[in-house]
């Protein structure tokens, strides 16, 4: 399936405007970085200051690739489904995967953004930026693929949140809250837990089996979510 | 000449109670070419075929010379299609929009002027679309179909609901692009529409096609053979079409009784009320 990259040029600049000018999605950005603002500037004098990072960084990281990685995309492709500008779009012949890609490159980068600042406002030291910056992409475009899904799964914006609720607290919940076996264990398994995970593991300088489980972890949802969105995509290719 | 639309034979299942039963036609270059039907009888679906929405399940199709399967990506450039469910960004102006499918179509920005203009939206360039009448979305959406001056340009139910001053506008836009030379195929059920708009008209009914040929053509094939005579007296009379009904109407030309006199053709819906039995 081939690309044009003037046609994914425009694509890209016209669904990164609808973004900026969507407040729906936009806010998905937004609240974490409120909430850890909130955090930092409610909570945090009264915590030690490592305890403090941690936290806002865990709380923002979660929040953000939650949020931002399920709403975006899927809420997107539902609105043009429900607008009838899909249809317009595929009678002007774009391809399904420029169309895609444009809407999965505006959700990674606008995740990644958002990532960066949380990480700034947490405090953590500069040196683990490059780790945090591979754990969060990683984990971020495993969530992107699978809000892609959704998108490609719903009829119209109604349908597509009653998919995107569960699986936002799907990922959310776990990790933030991975207290009692069970949640730890939900936590070890979820994409954003082994997210987390792999950006603690190699911070401290552990690259052993748990690390390498963690990036199992990961690449076990993306190449699930690529492939049932392949599935899924090839089944509702015609109308008939 | 290559035909720019041929239809052989085609059929299609879809759903229980609906098909598409062995339907035949041609379009050639340059002709606006009118599918008329009521609602249901499968002018969209026909449309979709046409456009690779939907699958044949038999016959033949060609678009632009090619058999539909082989027809690839880069054909499509040379179409246009404003579908019955078309539509463009609410939260961008119209000229925005525009701007976004002529860069999709490298298409240079001039064109966008001069289309703007053509569709008289270019005033309301710099409006939300979502602040819009509908008339305006709906000009806007073939604007959009328009901008990179298509060969073939399929249309579907182009102007319904919208109200007479629209839509003759859209129709003296659609002649203009007619006479530079693209070819129209549109779906209407407005039957006075396809009489003024096009060349060529086939009328579908349950997935058939019952009849087709020039509006003109078909009027005369079904018209009566009488002629009607609106006198002074404003009485209407009916003489047959021979020399005693000539004589006749002579007669009261002579007498200056004639006020109107009509050769009595039906319409198009009178037309399809005879060959269906039913209205339209």
């Amino acid at each position: 399936m081939s690309i044009s990259m003037r046609k994914f040029s425009a694509l890209y600049k016209k669904d990164l405007m609808d973004f900026i000018k969507n407040p729906a999605i936009s806010a998905s950005v937004l609240l974490p970085v409120a909430f850890v603002l909130l955090y930092k500037y409610v909570v945090g004098p009264n915590l030690a200051k490592e305890e403090v990072s941690g936290f806002l960084l865990n709380l923002g990281l979660l929040m953000n690739c939650s949020m931002s990685g399920v709403l975006i995309v899927s809420t997107s492709v539902a609105e043009e489904k429900e607008k009838f500008t899909l249809r317009t779009l595929i009678l002007s012949n774009v391809s399904a995967m420029e169309f895609f890609l444009s809407k999965i490159l505006v959700a990674v980068c606008v995740t990644f953004l958002g990532n960066l600042v949380i990480f700034l406002l947490s405090g953590e030291p500069m040196e683990h930026i490059p780790v945090y910056i591979l754990a969060s992409l990683l984990g971020s475009c495993c969530v992107i693929m699978i809000s892609a899904l959704i998108g490609l799964l719903s009829r119209d914006q109604m349908s597509c949140s009653v998919l995107q609720i569960p699986v936002m607290l799907l990922f959310l919940i776990p990790p933030a809250m991975a207290s009692g076996a069970v949640l730890r264990f939900l936590a070890r398994i979820t994409p954003l837990g082994a997210m987390l995970q792999v950006y603690y593991n190699l911070v401290q300088g552990k690259f052993g089996g748990s690390t390498v489980l963690a990036f199992a972890v990961i690449l076990a949802w993306l190449a699930a979510a690529v492939l049932l969105f392949g599935y899924f995509y090839k089944k509702k290719n015609i109308d008939n | 000449m290559k035909e720019m639309i041929y239809l052989e034979d085609v059929c299609l299942d879809f759903g229980s109670s609906f098909s598409l039963d062995h339907l035949s036609f041609q379009v050639m270059p340059g002709e606006v070419f009118g599918f008329l039907g009521p609602s249901g009888a499968g002018k969209t679906t026909t449309m979709k075929l046409l456009t690779k929405q939907l699958l044949k399940k038999s016959g033949q199709i060609r678009i632009l010379g090619k058999e539909i399967e082989k027809v690839e990506r880069a054909d499509y450039e040379r179409i246009g299609i404003l579908s019955d469910t078309s539509g463009l960004y609410e939260r961008m102006t119209i000229e925005e929009n525009l701007n976004f499918f002529a860069a999709l179509r490298n298409v240079p920005k001039s064109s966008v002027r001069d289309t703007l203009e053509n569709v008289r939206l270019y005033d309301q360039r710099k409006t939300l679309l979502k602040k819009c009448s509908k008339g305006m979305k709906q000009r806007a959406v073939l604007a959009a179909s328009l901008l990179h001056k298509p060969e073939l340009l399929f249309l579907d139910e182009p102007t319904s609901g919208l109200d007479p001053a629209t839509i003759q506008e859209i129709h003296k836009m659609l002649r203009l692009l007619n006479r530079q030379g693209t070819t129209i195929f549109l779906t209407t059920h407005n039957m006075e529409e396809a009489d003024k708009l096009c060349g060529r008209i086939g009328i579908l009914h349950q997935g058939k096609l019952i009849a087709g040929g020039s509006p003109q053509e078909l009027k005369l094939e079904y018209a009566r053979d009488e002629i009607e005579v609106l006198t002074t007296d404003r009485e209407t009379l009916k003489y047959p079409k021979n020399r005693e009904g000539g004589e006749r109407i002579r007669e009261l030309l002579e007498q200056g009784r004639c006020l109107t006199v009509h050769s009595q053709e039906p319409n198009l819906e009178e037309i399809f009320l005879l060959l269906t039995g039913r209205e339209f």
